[in-house]
């Protein structure tokens, strides 16, 4: 038989050796000011940034706590830095249109300027303008329009006055208008008097007094026209006057903005607007004139400048991280407020979003938060393809509401956009969303684990110093740095392995700082890490030491002394939370006369994963192969995790199956001291598998509670053999020869290690030695089919045919 | 009761209109004046019976000041239409007088306006003589200069009313064209005037002869918002003036 060499207690850990390495805390070391082990993620992240193409726009995935933020922060401030400042942009009114809004673009500060200029204009204009229309010069000319008007009006009716007079008829204003009458000396005449009158006269005087109705109506009908000949001489005149008064106001800013094409345009239209309104500068009938002249400014919101992204104090090229990235948080949107019951807008409602904010620059985004906001992520890939922020509402967007509204104009879009996420989340955009891989084709992948190399090893202890002096917590001592590092390969699941989950790796530092400072040292001790991994563990176990005690209560039945046929300790790991322990399972089979083959009672229970049923076809195929190559095998076998009532899942126990399989196939016992790990493949290789420092530690548990005799140990495949990073009391029994961890690479390796029995070597003639395992399974076998041929017989003479499995 | 109709309440101030020129202006002004000087005021409507004759033809018709469209009228529907706007002024003169707290009365009477106006015999000091062109509208621009014709009568009442002349225009320029029967101002009158200048320094005094009123009126007529005549004046002058002028004639005491 092989001989099988259990682990030594070296390789059962890898320790970390920082002997090469000069200092004695970190204080000593200088700061990492690089990423550790993300050197792909970093090179995509400078390329992705560099590359001003549409769509290389940056996804950087990696799991919660590798650091991802930070690193990108860093990337982009460092280059935001050394580029220049995002403008800044002003809504403003749209004379002509102000239900469209119209956008200026202007040098970094020069937006609030010209907001605070344009007040000083209003100022000016409301203080200047009374002061011109107040003028003698003014006056003077609004009396001669107003005296020339009123002579004509006077000289139109004293010339139909004194023609009907002449001609003896009298014009009278009554309560309404006006009415005709005839006189004789001087006097109205009377209605008798009129009578008495023949009737040529009578028909003269009437028709007289018809023609000069006829005159008097077209006067009447020809005074709208004055009035309006009037009033576009009052308006020619006051523009005048205005367009004097607002040219020589706005001339000082037309100078500051000179070099601002739309800066002039806009105060192109504000002269011109102003000079159409003037009336508005003009105080009202019974007001002082500059009353409370800042509270006058405040009602002429139409000059106001809504500056909504204001760079005045910005160093570099604008960073925006938008924490809650809601549709109206990214694109903007416009406001209302309540006047008299109704919600009325206008521009200076107009809010900015992170669109607007970045613009010009970086904006990084969590992907989950904005999946999980309604039309956030529809939102963003609208802006980013238009290459525009156009602010709609979602009503407006939705066409659920035909209100009507503002429509700002829209503003271009230039923007580096970095989004943040679960690699899950990039690979399902990527397979359901085209659009998305022509918007995001830059993939910064961030690595959970970096090599232990020596160089590594030193950086990471240059890492731990960065973090401590980051946070400023007390620093590590050397030896207390060689642990964290070796708890950074335990978390790696990799004794070659170092863990790059920034995270966890700084709550442990954090919580060693708190038991440090519980002792008031100066320094971090390993006996602090120990006490924080401690600590950390006990809040969590709470299960693991109830599913413990289970086992040495007898409520679940784990076996760890003696030997049993059809009966095997398998391992496997549980997570809760982000805590993860092993613990020993049960594992039977039973194996009799029939066809059914190897029945999963977990699949057909359905509790059985998909990958867990995969192992058992894997081990059904093998024994085929292996014991009836040439021949049938007439079984009907059956394997079931023992006090199992949850779903099961993963292929990690597929050896020990197998195992217990051909225990119930050959009879053969099986030490219930050990337990087994580890995955096989059609050709009966043990494959590696997960958590094997939880399982190992979970078995040592359960074999320390039941009593530790040197005879216990774990196998486990030689594949897993570098992932070994085992707790200091597991190394110590080790140590002790109280406990032990094999290594096997193949099931037969495995198979004499829990037997004691040799495999035996295949002889010419097709058998196996008679002292071997395999030689108990081939018999059996043998017999086995024996009987199905005896069976057979008897059924055929005897009976109609029937199953076999009826057999 | 009716004030006006007590003899022992005495009438200082009289406001008479009639169907074209009645403004809601002239009360105001009435109030005003009577509200300065702590007097009673009584409103007189005079119902024009040349208007009810003209409307006793059988083929009259009233031309709309606002449309410029003719419809046929009648004597009842004149009544009605003048019954109508004298109740508008009593309604108008009482609103302002109980708001100014001013002691007010009201009458209406059939006539011809400057001959009631003229021989109206009561005691008072202020008589205002409503009147206004066949065209002229209310409304007054505002910032104008507002122009006033005095002719001089050494009564204090006239820096009274000129008082509550100014209050009413605020700070708007005035001119006043001031007819006198001498070369030279008063003293009294020039130290009204220097008062009255000093309170409001855009106000303009142009002095004249009594002599040039013919030529001011034939010139200038229709600029006066306001004339002031004290009640001594020839009556052939006021006649002239009530003749020529569009404005409201202010008789004094």
């Amino acid at each position: 038989m092989k001989q099988h060499q259990a682990l030594k207690i070296e390789e059962l850990y890898r320790s970390c050796d920082l002997s090469k390495f000069d200092f004695n805390t970190t204080a000593d070391l200088e700061p990492l000011d690089r990423p550790l082990g993300q050197q792909r993620a970093l090179e995509a992240i400078e390329f992705g940034v560099d590359v001003e193409q549409e769509g290389f726009n940056l996804f950087v995935l990696g799991a919660s706590g590798l650091g991802k933020h930070e690193l990108v922060k860093l990337i982009l401030q460092q280059r935001a830095n050394a580029e220049a400042a995002g403008s800044d942009w002003c809504y403003v009114m749209n004379f002509a249109h102000p239900q469209k809004p119209n956008i200026l673009k202007l040098p970094a500060g020069l937006g609030q300027k010209l907001s605070k200029d344009m007040n000083t204009l209003v100022e000016d204009l409301l203080t200047s303008l009374p002061s011109s229309f107040q003028s003698e010069e003014y006056r003077n000319r609004r009396q001669q329009i107003e005296d020339d008007l009123q002579a004509r009006q006077d000289q139109a009716f004293k010339n139909l006055n004194k023609d009907a007079e002449d001609q003896g008829i009298a014009i009278l204003r009554t309560p309404a208008g006006y009415t005709l009458g005839p006189m004789v000396d001087g006097r109205l005449i009377k209605p008798e008097e009129f009578k008495k009158l023949p009737k040529d006269e009578q028909e003269r005087i009437e028709k007289l007094i018809a023609d000069i109705q006829l005159e008097l109506q077209k006067i009447l009908r020809d005074l709208p026209l004055l009035q309006r000949e009037h009033h576009q001489r009052l308006k020619a005149l006051n523009r005048e006057i205005t367009q004097h008064t607002v040219e020589q106001l706005i001339a000082w800013i037309e100078q500051a903005y000179r070099d601002q094409e739309d800066v002039m345009a806009y105060l192109d239209v504000v002269k011109q607007y102003a000079i159409e309104n003037v009336e508005a500068f003009l105080p009202q009938d019974g007001q002082q004139e500059v009353d409370n002249i800042h509270a006058r400014v405040a009602e002429f919101h139409e000059f106001s400048i809504n500056v909504i992204v204001d760079n005045a104090s910005a160093e570099g090229a604008p960073i925006v991280y938008e924490d809650n990235p809601t549709y109206q948080n990214l694109v903007g949107r416009v406001e209302y407020i309540s006047q008299m019951g109704t919600l009325v807008t206008d521009f200076t409602l107009i809010k900015s979003g992170a669109l607007h904010q970045a613009n010009g620059g970086y904006l990084i985004l969590d992907a989950q938060k904005l999946l999980t906001h309604a039309f956030a992520y529809e939102g963003l890939k609208r802006a980013l393809k238009a290459r525009e922020i156009k602010i709609q509402s979602l009503e407006q967007v939705l066409s659920l509401a035909s209100s009507m509204s503002l429509e700002p104009v829209s503003i271009p879009l230039n923007i580096k956009v970095v989004l943040t996420g679960e690699p899950l989340l990039y690979y399902l955009l990527m397979q359901y969303d085209p659009e998305f891989s022509q918007l995001f084709k830059v993939a910064a992948d961030f690595s959970r684990t970096t090599a232990r190399s020596e160089e590594n090893t030193g950086l990471y202890a240059r890492l731990i110093a960065s973090m401590q002096q980051r946070h400023q917590k007390r620093p590590l001592d050397q030896a207390s740095v060689g642990r964290v590092i070796e708890h950074a390969a335990r978390a790696a699941e990799d004794g070659a392995k170092l863990s790059l989950h920034l995270e966890s790796m700084n709550d442990l530092l954090t919580e060693a700082d708190y038991w440090a400072s519980k002792q008031q040292s100066p320094v971090i001790a390993v006996e602090h890490i120990e006490k924080a991994i401690e600590k950390r563990k006990y809040r969590l176990d709470k299960y693991e030491e109830l599913l413990q005690e289970q086992i040495t209560r007898g409520i679940k039945m784990i076996d760890t002394r003696g030997n049993k046929v059809a009966q095997v300790n398998g391992l496997s790991v549980l997570q809760v939370g982000d805590f993860m322990f092993g613990q020993p399972s049960r594992i039977t089979a039973t194996a009799r006369l029939g066809k059914s083959g190897v029945v999963d009672i977990e699949r057909e229970a359905r509790l059985g994963g998909q990958i867990h049923s995969k192992g058992v076809m894997i081990l059904a195929a093998y024994l085929d192969s292996t014991y009836a190559a040439n021949t049938n095998l007439p079984l009907a076998a059956s394997l079931v995790f023992e006090q199992s009532y949850g779903m099961v899942d993963g292929d990690s126990a597929s050896a020990a199956e197998l195992c217990v399989l051909l225990s119930a196939l050959g009879q053969i016992p099986l030490k219930q001291q050990m337990a087994v790990t580890g995955s096989i493949n059609q050709l009966g290789e043990i494959q590696a598998i997960g958590g094997v420092n939880e399982k190992i530690e979970g078995f040592f548990d359960i074999c320390r509670a039941q009593g530790l005799d040197g005879t216990q140990a774990v196998i486990i495949p030689a594949a897993n053999q570098a992932h070994l990073m085992l707790r200091q009391d597991v190394r110590q029994a080790v140590a002790e020869g109280l406990f032990n961890v094999y290594c096997a690479t193949h099931v037969e390796d495995v198979m004499e290690l829990l037997s004691g029995l040799p495999r035996g070597k295949l002889t010419k003639k097709g058998t196996y030695p008679k002292n071997s395992f395999n030689y108990r399974i081939q018999q059996r076998i043998s017999e086995l089919q024996q009987q199905q041929k005896k069976l057979i017989q008897q059924a055929k003479t005897t009976t109609p045919p029937s199953t076999a499995d009826d057999a | 009761m009716n004030p006006h109709s007590d003899p022992k309440v005495k009438t200082n101030v009289i406001l008479t209109v009639d169907a074209c020129s009645y403004s809601n202006n002239m009360v105001e002004l009435a109030v005003a004046i009577a509200a300065s000087g702590k007097i009673h005021l009584h409103g007189l409507f005079i119902e024009d019976e040349d208007l009810l004759t003209v409307a006793e033809l059988p083929f009259t018709r009233e031309i709309s000041l606002t449309t410029a469209q003719e419809q046929p009228t009648d004597t009842t529907r004149m009544q009605n239409s003048l019954r109508a706007l004298g109740t508008q002024f009593k309604t108008a003169l009482q609103r302002s007088a109980q708001a100014a707290d001013v002691s007010w009365s009201y009458d209406y009477v059939r006539g011809r306006r400057d001959d009631i106006a003229l021989t109206e015999e009561r005691d008072v000091r202020y008589t205002i003589l409503g009147r206004t062109s066949l065209h002229r509208a209310e409304t007054i621009p505002r910032q104008r200069t507002h122009r006033i014709l005095i002719v001089e009568d050494h009564s204090s009442l006239i820096g009274q009313i000129l008082q509550v002349l100014l209050q009413r225009i605020h700070a708007d320029p005035l001119e006043i064209t001031w007819l006198q029967q001498g070369s030279d101002l008063s003293g009294q009158t020039r130290s009204l005037l220097e008062d009255l200048q000093h309170e409001h320094p855009r106000m303009m005094i142009h002095t004249h002869k009594l002599d040039d009123l013919e030529s001011i009126l034939s010139s200038r007529a229709h600029a006066f918002e306001y004339a002031i005549l004290p009640q001594q004046t020839d009556k052939g002058i006021q006649q002239q003036v009530l003749d020529k002028l569009d404005c409201p004639v202010i008789l004094v005491a």
